[in-house]
């Protein structure tokens, strides 16, 4: 029996798949480090292999300098820039591509390209919340915010030609949850920062366009017309209950780091995604797998667009006020008096916002102490 | 808790395994790649939300199997013909490395002749060597159930290939 598979046993890794492979092992280790334990040191990539990476070898060249000059924790340190900040390119040419380079594959790397696009609408609507979004820059944004938007629906459509219609719209569902999120943060940040209304309309605009044309692309695709097994119900069911599982512990664990009624709207949202679960056991139980598919799926979207906002207010420091039709009928109700939530955007959190942890001392540092 | 170090030790010695174990499932390398990759992924992920893994290797195969049964739902079948003609690309390779890539074609086709369950016991058993008891920790059965699957298994391989010398 044995030499029977013999022949078998000759597939093996190349050398260089398994070091491949290994390296982005070691990228995602480095991301998602172990919890409770003290901080890891980070599994040192040497600086040339970032600049390799990158497609700016010029750039390369100046970052290189950059960085023999500021020292380590710089790839840290940039993540916090904005346009204007001296580590905003470091933050978009080596960072970024870095990620790009170590994606998975097409599912991943559209995940990220959109991931991409979000941050440029944070960096744009943390300069409106400023008072610092000037037509160049929010010019500049937009056109990167479209360039990784057209990058990410270009792979989806790749992953629909190579026949993995599942996992384009899995990842459409999963990018028109977070615009969808990130549409209502905009709406939000308008309410507390009314001067900077039109400039954020804008964005909201631009995020609405490309929501709307991810569910475009999605209904076209008639994913959720598909008759399911219960195998594929069961996978999509531990799907999300992974998810929900982590959007609670995330939850959790960030709960400290933003208002109250912010940790109360994005508890609301995982609220709201486990009853779409529990229906979706239902369904199955019941032996409807298609429904279960469906129900268990838009558990997994909804969990995801509660991370997204959390995720995204901890990042712009702005307290979120509560848009559902309830909060809003309150807010009518209670119009004499004022809303609890709203502004308190301090010069501490301003300096917050502006990257007051970058380690290197740039000119912002100066800017940012406003009192 | 797993280290990191202890961590890429599992990789070191589980890699390839779970490699060929995906890619006799799936038959195509650069998608079995994609999926142990992200076995291994899963698995850190798990251990960063501080959970344990007391058995790296049967968590590995169970997360792969998982990852193989959600492509499949997204994929249409390929004939197995066209994917082993295409995995047959002409090389300089020795005379020795034909006869086993025919060989290895040849019992590839056996194997999909046999009940699923059959077939997954027997490269979990011959192809990636794990014993009984880790088989069975795997798959969740218990080590009984896996000796009797596995006796069965060669039951039935030994039957197909019989058919196939008669004709």
């Amino acid at each position: 029996m044995k030499q029977f598979f013999r022949p078998l046993k000759q597939e093996h890794l190349s050398p260089d798949e398994r070091e491949r492979m290994m390296r982005n092992i070691r990228v995602f280790i480095q991301e998602h480090p172990l919890a409770n334990t003290p901080a890891n040191p980070p599994h040192h990539i040497p600086w040339f292999q970032h600049l390799s990476l990158t497609r700016y070898p010029m750039f390369a060249t100046i970052v290189l300098a950059m960085l023999i000059a500021l020292g380590g924790g710089t790839a840290a340190a940039a993540e916090n820039a904005v346009p204007g900040d001296a580590l905003y390119p470091f933050k978009i040419h080596v960072n970024e591509s870095v990620r790009s380079a170590v994606a998975l594959g097409a599912e991943e790397e559209a995940d990220w390209q959109n991931t991409r696009a979000v941050r440029r609408l944070e960096e744009a609507a943390n300069l409106a919340a400023q008072g610092r979004l000037n037509s160049e820059i929010r010019e500049e944004l937009h056109a990167r915010f479209a360039a990784h938007e057209e990058r990410a629906e270009q792979l989806i459509a790749d992953l629909k030609k190579k026949g993995n219609a599942e996992a384009a719209a899995d990842v459409s569902a999963t990018i028109q949850a977070r615009l969808e999120a990130y549409s209502d943060i905009l709406a939000n940040i308008k309410q507390s920062r009314p001067q900077a209304a039109e400039q954020l309309n804008g964005l909201r605009n631009d995020v609405n366009a490309e929501a709307t044309s991810v569910s475009e692309v999605r209904a076209a695709s008639q994913d959720d017309e598909k008759e399911r097994t219960s195998e594929a119900a069961e996978g999509k069911k531990k799907a999300a209950e992974n998810k929900l599982r982590e959007v609670e512990k995330f939850i959790d664990t960030n709960k400290l780091k933003v208002e109250a009624a912010t940790v109360a709207q994005a508890r609301a949202q995982l609220t709201k995604a486990q009853e779409t679960f529990a229906a979706g056991k239902a369904s199955l139980s019941a032996g409807d797998f298609t429904d279960a598919f469906l129900k268990f799926k838009q558990a997994h979207t909804e969990a995801e667009r509660a991370k997204v906002t959390l995720q995204a207010m901890i990042r712009l420091q702005i307290p979120l006020m509560d848009t559902t039709p309830e909060a809003k009928d309150n807010e009518k109700k209670n119009s004499g008096k004022s809303v609890s939530s709203t502004t308190h955007v301090t010069s501490s959190l301003k300096a917050e916002v502006l990257g007051i942890k970058l380690k290197a001392k740039t000119d912002l540092k100066a800017n940012a102490d406003i009192e | 808790m797993a280290t990191e170090s202890e961590f890429m030790a599992w990789y070191d010695r589980y890699a390839d395994k779970l490699f060929r174990h995906c890619l006799y499932r799936v038959f195509d390398r650069e998608l079995a790649q994609e999926l142990t990759q992200q076995a291994f992924l899963k698995a850190w992920e798990y251990l960063s939300r501080g959970s344990h893994i007391d058995h790296p290797q049967a968590f590995l195969y169970k997360t792969l199997t998982h990852l193989i049964i959600d492509e499949r739902e997204k994929k249409h079948t390929v004939s197995l013909d066209v994917i082993l003609e295409e995995n047959q690309e002409p090389t300089e390779d020795s005379e020795e490395q034909f006869m086993l890539d025919i060989e290895a074609a040849e019992v590839i086709k056996t194997m999909q002749t046999l009940d699923p369950l059959y077939k997954e016991v027997l490269l979990l058993r011959y192809v990636d060597e794990l014993k009984p008891k880790e088989i069975a920790e795997v798959l969740g059965e218990t080590q009984n159930v896996i000796s009797v699957r596995i006796h069965r298994a060669k039951a039935q391989l030994k039957e197909r290939l019989h058919q196939h010398t008669r004709l």
